[in-house]
């Protein structure tokens, strides 16, 4: 995902390197007080082991290989803002040896992976794993941060192409950098990754995690388990002495900057139940808007900003040329929420309308469930 | 005299199962290729006769190199037509030939990678579809858009010249800053890189960083190499042999002995530096300057605006 010379502007890279400087000064000062005198070889290590771990090709089920980034794993691993310093000399070093990704668009790239993929992976992370839970939580939690975070780092790959030809063409309309549109660059970005990288991703990061944590080795902002015995004492922010050593200072330093990731071991154990997210009068409410729906039949004309290609030449004489080509592109599940086959009434529309709110609440409700079940808390807590 | 069996290529420890489809390169296999390949680049790269120790390129002060190849990909980045970035890769091609670096090699480099990628990406962007335009060629007239299922396809599809255009100066722009990044790493020893880097005003620190990385990159790699080498070696573990998990296991594991690993160079290495008197103020070796580190900088600096300017002044592009 390394964008390469010559897609984007010289502004755009401009604009990138720029917003990347605020978070590299954060992450300089964060690391230079968790590690002291020790900056130099732990970004250098690090980013060493950021590096390698991309060249490790995983077997997966059908046969073939992958690899993944490995960028929500260093962020898990070492911390948020140390991966965001060693991801951005990973980069450099891959620009300047391996002429992989551009060297004028490495602020575009550290923008992308080290600012974005690795502070997404790691706030999810955190907020995935709040309160108490096992490693089964802390693995999904892994695999789900490795997926959100890929996919959003694609999102802002697909903004930053697909911006281009919409700022930077030739009067005739030839494009100068990336050709493909925002309607174009952003699908394309997200469905290789929603698809493909980013489920590989999840697996390869989850792998990890679970080795790691049930070998003992502390994940950033975790205590070493042989080292403290209460998680209340990590809290504290008191750095406990015997955390300071055996190369693990940063699990213990990070206790101070943690802040709300360090705050929750103090928090009460019991979970809610997961029926208690939906009570009863939510249902009833629900139900209630899914039968409301056909109402929006009585009124005259369309919503608001809903207008279609005709209702727009009525209102401003004229259809923009971009509304005129797309507008037949997607036709919808249920088109005009309307069942086939039921006779042209008011019965036959309310009933594609009531018919298209579940379907719609059902694929939310799929979804959500998904991610409970991913964020759901390992049945055998603290292990 | 040896043995008939001493002699006949090793047979592989699981044989393939018959009447299955031939399984595709293996995890271990595919690793292994991409470590070999980046120890090739990282420690052999550049060895190319005429290249780091060879002709006037490979002798220019890397300050000026890396300065003026950055000036060189500014001027490609900003440049909006064919023949100019041409013009640039042409510019980049006599380099490397006066240079004495092997051209064909250079060549093959540059252009079977990201810029072959980038032409086949940018394919689609010359159709009307995706770029309406002037039409070079009709694919298809039908007229009215044609309906398959939800989707609708334009009734018309032809490649169109701004579309055309936009890609190949996509194609080019790629292909000659890949060029003159090849031009300056084939040509500069790393740390060569790094003072030209400490040249144009990035901070210290991080250039020492940059620096120990490469180093220690390398240290990680093989062990990476020596990890995977020694699984292969192993009969019956061969990948797949029992489905994906217990790969999986051995790749987790791999990662985790690749970050003890790290943990305990930085340890080890810290403690070598504060031993040799490091207080956590980085200073960089200077090197004897080499004379006039500002002309090959300028000469680029002016190609590059002749370049660009050509472009954009009244009556040229």
């Amino acid at each position: 995902m390394h964008i390469p010379e010559g897609y984007l502007s010289p502004s755009t890279c401009l604009a990138m390197g720029a917003a990347c400087v605020p978070f590299l000064r954060r992450a300089m000062a964060v690391v230079q007080q968790e590690s002291r005198q020790m900056l130099l070889p732990r970004i250098a290590l690090a980013a060493a082991f950021s590096f390698a771990i991309q060249m490790i090709n995983v077997p997966v089920p059908d046969g073939t290989t992958a690899h993944a980034t490995g960028t929500a794993l260093a962020a898990i691993v070492l911390g948020p803002w140390a991966a965001l310093l060693a991801l951005t000399v990973t980069l450099a070093i891959q620009a300047l040896v391996f002429a992989d990704g551009g060297i004028l668009a490495l602020g575009a790239n550290v923008f992308n992976i080290g600012v974005l993929e690795s502070l997404s992976a790691w706030a999810l992370y955190r907020l995935l794993t709040r309160g108490p839970g096992g490693e089964r939580r802390r693995v999904w939690a892994a695999a789900a941060a490795a997926f959100v975070s890929i996919n959003l780092s694609a999102l802002a790959t697909g903004v930053e192409l697909g911006l281009q030809p919409l700022l930077f063409r030739a009067p005739d309309g030839t494009p100068l950098y990336a050709p493909y549109p925002l309607s174009l660059a952003v699908p394309a970005m997200l469905y290789a990754h929603l698809l493909v990288a980013g489920p590989l991703n999840a697996l390869v990061t989850g792998l990890a995690v679970r080795y790691l944590i049930r070998t003992g080795q502390p994940l950033y902002g975790e205590a070493h388990p042989a080292a403290v015995s209460s998680p209340a004492a990590a809290a504290d922010g008191a750095a406990p002495a015997p955390a300071a050593e055996a190369g693990v200072a940063h699990a213990a330093a990070s206790a101070a900057h943690a802040g709300a990731g360090a705050a929750h071991a103090g928090s009460g154990a019991t979970q809610p139940p997961v029926r208690n997210l939906l009570p009863r009068w939510a249902l009833m409410g629900l139900g209630l808007t899914v039968l409301a729906t056909p109402l929006g039949l009585l009124p005259e004309g369309a919503a608001w900003g809903e207008w279609g290609p005709e209702e727009l030449e009525a209102l401003f004489g004229y259809v923009p040329e971009g509304l005129r080509r797309w507008a037949g592109f997607w036709q919808g599940l249920i088109a005009d929420y309307e069942v086939p086959g039921l006779g042209d009434s008011l019965l036959r529309q309310a009933i594609g309308y009531w018919l298209s709110a579940a379907v719609g609440i059902g694929l939310i409700a799929l979804t959500f469930w998904l991610v409970a079940r991913v964020a759901r808390p390992s049945r055998t807590p603290g292990r | 005299m040896l043995p008939e069996w001493l002699t006949r290529p090793p047979a592989g420890p699981v044989p393939r199962p018959a009447g299955r489809r031939v399984r595709r390169r293996s995890f271990l296999a595919a690793t292994l290729a991409a470590v070999q390949a980046f120890l090739a680049d990282a420690l052999g790269s550049g060895p190319v006769e005429g290249g780091r120790d060879g002709g006037w390129l490979a002798r220019a002060d890397p300050r000026g190199k890396v300065t003026g190849v950055l000036l060189l990909l500014l001027a490609a980045a900003l440049a909006r037509e064919a023949r100019t970035l041409l013009a640039l890769h042409l510019l980049a091609v006599a380099l490397a030939l006066s240079t004495g670096l092997p051209v064909g090699r250079l060549l093959r480099r540059v252009w079977i990678g990201i810029p072959l990628l980038t032409a086949a990406i940018a394919l689609p962007a010359t159709l009307s579809w995706v770029r309406p335009g002037e039409p070079l060629l009709w694919l298809w007239r039908v007229g009215e858009e044609v309906r398959l299922g939800p989707l609708a396809l334009p009734g018309e599809l032809a490649v169109t010249r701004q579309g055309v255009q936009g890609a190949l100066v996509l194609v080019l722009r790629t292909g000659t800053s890949l060029g003159y990044l090849f031009l300056l790493t084939w040509t500069t020893r790393f740390s060569g890189i790094c003072r030209g880097l400490r040249a144009l005003g990035v901070p210290p620190l991080f250039v020492a960083i940059l620096a120990m990385t490469h180093r220690y990159l390398v240290v990680l790699v093989q062990l990476l190499e020596e990890l995977f080498t020694a699984r292969r070696a192993r009969p019956g573990a061969v990948a797949g042999a029992a489905g994906a998990r217990p790969g999986q296991a051995f790749v987790a594991g791999a990662i985790g002995v690749l970050l003890h690993r790290s943990e305990v160079l930085t340890r080890e290495v810290h403690e070598a530096m504060v031993a040799r008197g490091f207080r956590g103020e980085v200073r960089l070796y200077a090197r004897p300057d080499r004379s006039r580190p500002w002309l090959l900088p300028l000469l680029a600096g002016l190609v590059g605006a002749a370049a660009v300017l050509s472009e954009r002044l009244p009556g040229g592009g």
